[in-house]
């Protein structure tokens, strides 16, 4: 049994791993574009902010990179034990000093910025640059606010286009056959190689016009900084070390996605665990009663009304509950109609009791719960429509059996025979199914979310995959994966215990 | 034998369950009022702090001003111009303070802090509490001062010098000063907080220079009219309290919004996306303090939820949909408990259909003028109104509201004329088969692609609506609809024939050169490819005319090229259909905006609910 344990949580990575590239390679595949989608919310665009900004987007979130460079960034991100990034390397005291000394004269230099008089201190500030220097003045502009604020709106990104480049008339710098950073890459399934050649590159062009237009070297210098520093870190393949997993940030809400699960997970959890237990008791109960006395009339009003409650849609259902027992003008106002809490929640006890003017109220615990009633009645009839057909047939197939006639036979009780022996053996379709609504859960009740306004784990995926937000997509992807490959082991597990002839050996 | 689970145990397990899921629950709760506490105690050491400057003041013998009783200080706020609508509403005999505005939200804002936020409902969040160096005035439509008391131009136009308000206070108690205005302006232009996205907004603005405390000079890199605007509607963040987080925590955080208007969140830091929104009233307001003790945001996602929460009286504004609108004023009942009003304010969008004039590099036949008139002429969009919107929309003449002073007034848009369209296209070359089908040119039938997004219901009956339509004129209409993503792509390349989308709304002076500027064919949003150099220089020219009447008459020159040119077909402006609860009252309609209620602008709010009316206290 151990054995076979651990081999399926081996399993689990190489599944997972299949999964999260399946999605990853599909959504990239799809057409349509996250800067276009994030840009195309905020109008006011003119032709050269558009182009800026869209390459500032794709260098923010990586999105020029190949796709398989991507998920490799990913899968780094995620991952327990990876590679470190540029960022995350602390420099020491003296770096952090050589950086200080570079960024103060460069602001000064920009504060007079004076082509004339300043062409020795600029080329003294170009011969600093090396990879080194780039990634502590990365660091220290991270622990460091005001510097680069200052440099924010001197140097502009959008100062520093073609056009300034080709004013100097100047002949190329040294060719080095290394790509161009701004043309759309090829697939090259490594992670690129080349990025110490394109600061050796850089470095060579800011020494060169540090020699023939220095302002204009030292423009170019601050700009690299700062793309380096909002840019994308750089792995470091140097030691692999333990870190923790970062589900990063999402694109369209700009918020680091762990936050965003934190505050749907529970709110979607707390839905099922009051759902599932329902409707399965629910089930249980009216199937095994149902078979019992099969072809009575409890058997008979029991399937028809089940059949029916199966085949209501739960979008319809939602807005009935609503419009019936929610509602003032068209049926009785029971139930709240939206949200999980009445507005006046906060200044409530957490259980019912008198306040002190001696009035009775209800309290959190039972106003959240009144506000629960209808959504879990969504959420559960669904299941116990089908759990209870299907508990139903599991146990009248199993009555037929052998076993049970032999129990039968040797004179046992019908309850015992019903309880010990018919229903432990339906019990594995049982298992089954729960081992599949389970992940699906998590997703799946993303209509009553909508309906009865409850901001849940459902609505996050669908929004996130409408507007192609990779890291939440990734995110939601990734957890209810592993919820799924967790319910499966689980449920394979649940075979061995219900029934003695399922045996992992 | 073996150890069996029996219903004895899963009794034992559910009441584990129960129990672990009900400390839980209590752990939340007790947070909750953890933070109660926390506020009240924020809410006593402000006020204790405010207590020792006056006490402070009155030590030191600071002379009070003339005349002062208990209102002294109210009726000297009562005279800035920002308040006399409100200040006029309070002299109203039923006028009282207090009970609580709830409305709705279709959809949580995930963030609420201005610096980091993108959406139209943080925005109606964030403009009660923040406020700017000047606003737009109900009465006049034109910008009049908030937190500036006055301001100089630059003789150049390059600069604006603004004189700020003394005395005014953050929500936090610290006094607002030129460091808050320097430091707000800064953190728009930070990329790492804003993400890149209102760098280029305040682009022109290069700098804020603090003259003193109370004096601030903003440095433009160039003359343009709409300067002056955006230096006026940044919202002022307090310094104080926002350089407490480091850049990403700010950006990281939901939250973190204060300011010195009129409303506060009763804990700055914390907002979990999907609660309902409370605002507070900001006890230490500078001006005249609102009616209202607290507004609340819902979220609500659907429309059906939202009537009915409305009927319920558990919501005090609700915008249905049309069909909603029209069953509910036949509901005599639900008409007589409460009130509802239809109106157009100048700052709404419109929709249009963009003809492309170049696809893949050649002209197509909508480079004529004559066949977009034409088209125009041939589309029966009063009857659109009529039929699909149940009258509540306008047909656009331009790209001008007709409210605002920027549309030419004598104005009207094309009419619906078939036989005059028709006659237009055969000027142009087009001719007429007997059976009515219209041939291009070069005699292959006039059909013309429509793109438009998928999705939506109400947009399908639209584009079915204009096949009927040109249907009758000969001209067959093959429709396009594409997902979102894909469509922008296509507009990108511009890749269609003809595109329908919408223009949203700006602020009540809305410059047209990102759409009809013949410079922005190349990368950015002018999608068709029109171009017109008369339209051009008009359009550079009202950039640099800072004086505003005069640039008025050329936006009406523009407008007038426009409707002659018909880039667009312009199609439909929206209504707001908007129903209260029947206790608010001084509900009033007024020219311009249309309602003395704008969500998105710092205005005071000047509704209230007369005492014996009142729910909340």
């Amino acid at each position: 049994m151990v054995t076979y344990i651990t081999r399926r949580i081996l399993l689990m990575f190489p599944t997972l791993l299949g999964m999260m590239a399946v999605v990853f390679f599909i959504m990239k595949a799809a057409p349509g574009n996250v800067a276009d989608i994030l840009l195309s919310g905020e109008g006011e665009m003119q032709a050269n902010e558009k182009r800026v900004r869209t390459a500032y987007l794709s260098r923010r979130y990586g999105l020029d990179k190949p796709v398989i460079v991507q998920f490799g960034r990913w899968l780094n991100k995620v991952s327990p034990i990876g590679f470190r990034t540029s960022s995350e390397v602390v420099a020491d005291p003296k770096e952090l000093a050589r950086a200080t000394e570079m960024l103060q004269s460069a602001d000064h230099l920009l504060k007079h910025l004076n082509i004339q008089d300043l062409t020795s201190t600029a080329v003294a500030v170009s011969s600093y640059l090396n990879d080194d220097l780039i990634r502590v003045t990365q660091r220290m502009i991270q622990d460091t606010r005001d510097p680069m604020d200052t440099l924010g709106w001197l140097v502009r990104m959008d100062t520093l286009d073609e056009d300034d480049l080709s004013v100097t008339a100047a002949p190329p710098p040294p060719p080095a056959p290394v790509p161009d950073v701004n043309k759309p890459e090829t697939l090259v399934p490594v992670i690129k190689p080349t990025t110490e050649q394109i600061n050796q590159q850089f470095v060579a062009e800011v020494k060169w016009f540090g020699k023939h237009d220095p302002p204009l070297a030292l423009k170019m210098a601050i700009q690299r900084l700062r793309d380096d520093s909002f840019g994308l870190d750089r792995i470091l393949f140097t030691r692999p070390a333990l870190k923790v997993p970062d589900l990063g940030e999402s694109f369209t809400k700009r918020r680091p996605v762990v936050d965003m699960l934190a505050e749907t997970i529970p709110i979607t959890l707390l839905l099922n665990l009051l759902s599932l237990p329902l409707a399965y008791s629910l089930a249980l109960a009216t199937g095994v009663y149902a078979a019992k006395f099969r072809g009575k009339s409890f058997d008979m009003v029991s399937g028809v009304l089940l059949l029916a409650l199966w085949s209501i849609p739960v979008i319809w259902a939602g807005v009935m509950l609503q419009g019936l027992l929610a509602n003032k003008d068209g049926g009785v106002q029971w139930f709240p109609t939206s949200g999980l809490h009445s507005l006046n929640a906060d200044q409530m006890a957490f259980l019912p009791s008198y306040d002190g003017d001696g009035n009775w109220q209800w309290g959190w615990l039972l106003d959240m719960g009144w506000h629960l009633v209808l959504p879990v009645i969504c959420l559960s009839y669904g299941s116990v429509a089908f759990v209870s057909k299907l508990t139903r047939g599991a146990i009248l197939e199993n009555s037929m059996s052998d076993f049970v006639r032999t129990a039968r036979a040797k004179g046992v009780s019908s309850n015992h025979v019903l309880w010990r022996h018919t229903f432990r053996n339906s019990l594995l379709p049982l298992i089954t199914v729960a081992a599949f609504i389970i992940p699906s859960l998590l997703g799946g009740s993303v209509i009553v979310e909508s309906i009865f306004s409850i901001e849940g784990m459902g609505k996050l995926a669908i929004e996130s995959i409408m507007f192609k937000d990779q890291e939440t997509v990734m995110a939601v992807t990734l957890i209810s994966g592993i919820l799924s490959v967790i319910a499966f082991l689980v449920a394979d597990i649940c075979y061995a215990l219900a029934d003695p002839r399922v045996a992992y050996e | 034998m073996e150890n069996r689970f029996t219903v004895k145990d899963l009794m034992l397990f559910v009441f584990l369950v129960v129990i672990i899921i009900m400390l839980a629950l209590k752990m939340v709760q007790d947070d909750r009022q953890w933070k109660n506490f926390a506020q009240i105690q924020d809410t006593l050491t402000a006020q204790a702090r405010q207590m020792r400057t006056i006490s402070d003041a009155i030590a030191a013998g600071v002379p009070t001003r003339a005349g002062n009783d208990t209102g002294g200080a109210a009726t000297g706020v009562a005279g800035i111009e920002r308040f006399k609508r409100l200040a006029a509403a309070r002299k109203q005999p039923g006028y009282a303070t207090g009970d609580w505005m709830v409305d709705s939200f279709a959809s949580a804002p995930p963030k609420l802090n201005e610096l980091t936020a993108q959406d139209i409902y943080s925005r109606m969040v964030y403009t009660r509490v923040l406020e700017s160096l000047a606003e737009y005035s109900f009465d006049t439509g034109k910008v009049t001062p908030v937190l500036a008391e006055s301001w100089e131009q630059g003789a150049d136009g390059l600069s604006t010098t603004f004189k700020l308000r003394r005395n005014v206070r953050f929500s936090t108690g610290d006094l607002f000063t030129a460091d808050d205005v320097v430091y707000s302006h800064a953190q728009n232009l930070n990329d790492k907080i804003a993400d890149g996205r209102s760098r280029e907004y305040y682009r022109k603005l290069v700098r804020v220079e603090k003259i003193d405390d109370h004096t601030v000079k903003f440095h433009y890199s160039e003359s343009h009219y709409e300067n002056f605007l955006r230096a006026t509607s940044i919202s002022i963040h307090s310094k104080e309290f926002l350089s407490k987080y480091s850049d990403e925590e700010i950006r990281a955080s939901t939250a973190l919004l204060v300011g010195t208007g009129p409303y506060k969140m009763p804990d700055p830091t914390k907002y979990t996306p999907g609660d309902q929104i409370v605002l507070t009233r900001n006890e230490g307001y500078w001006g005249l303090p609102g009616p209202w003790d607290r507004m609340i945001w819902k979220i609500i996602k659907a429309k059906s939820a939202e009537e009915i929460e409305f009927r319920n009286g558990q919501l005090d504004v609700f915008l249905p949909e049309p069909e909603q609108h029209i069953a509910m004023t036949n509901d005599k009942a639900l008409v007589d408990r409460t009130q509802h009003l239809v109106y157009e304010h100048v700052r709404t969008g419109y929709t249009y259909i963009a003809w492309n004039q170049i696809r893949s590099g050649t002209p197509t036949v909508f480079a004529d003028k004559r066949v977009r008139q034409a088209m125009t002429l041939m589309i029966d969009r009063e009857r659109i109104v009529e039929e699909l919107f149940f009258g509540f929309s306008s047909v656009a003449s331009g790209p001008f509201s007709h409210l605002g002073r920027q549309a030419d007034p004598t104005i009207k848009p094309w009419p619906y004329d078939m036989n005059r369209g028709v006659e237009l296209l055969l000027e142009a070359g087009f001719t007429k088969t007997d059976t009515g089908r219209i041939l291009r040119p070069d005699g292959t039938p006039f059909e013309v692609e429509i793109t438009y997004g998928s999705g939506s219901d109400f947009l399908q009956k639209i584009v079915l609506a204009l096949r009927d339509n040109l249907a009758r004129g000969g001209i067959n209409l093959k429709l396009n609809p594409l997902e979102w993503s894909i469509m922008l792509e296509r507009m990108d390349s511009k890749d269609f024939d003809a595109i329908m989308l919408g223009w949203g709304a700006g602020g009540l002076e809305s410059d047209i050169e990102q759409m009809f500027h013949s410079r922005n064919i190349k990368e950015a949003d002018n999608r068709n490819a029109y171009s017109n150099p008369a339209l051009d220089a008009l359009i550079e020219q009202a950039h640099i005319t800072l004086d505003e009447d005069a640039r008025m008459k050329i936006w009406q020159k523009a407008h007038a090229i426009l409707h002659e040119d018909q880039p667009y077909t312009f199609m439909f402006r929206p209504q707001v259909r908007v129903w209260l609860d029947k206790r608010i009252a001084n509900v009033q309609r007024i020219p311009i905006f249309g309602i003395n209620y704008a969500s998105t602008l710092t205005s005071p709010l000047e509704w209230y609910v007369p005492l014996q009316m009142q729910r909340k206290r």
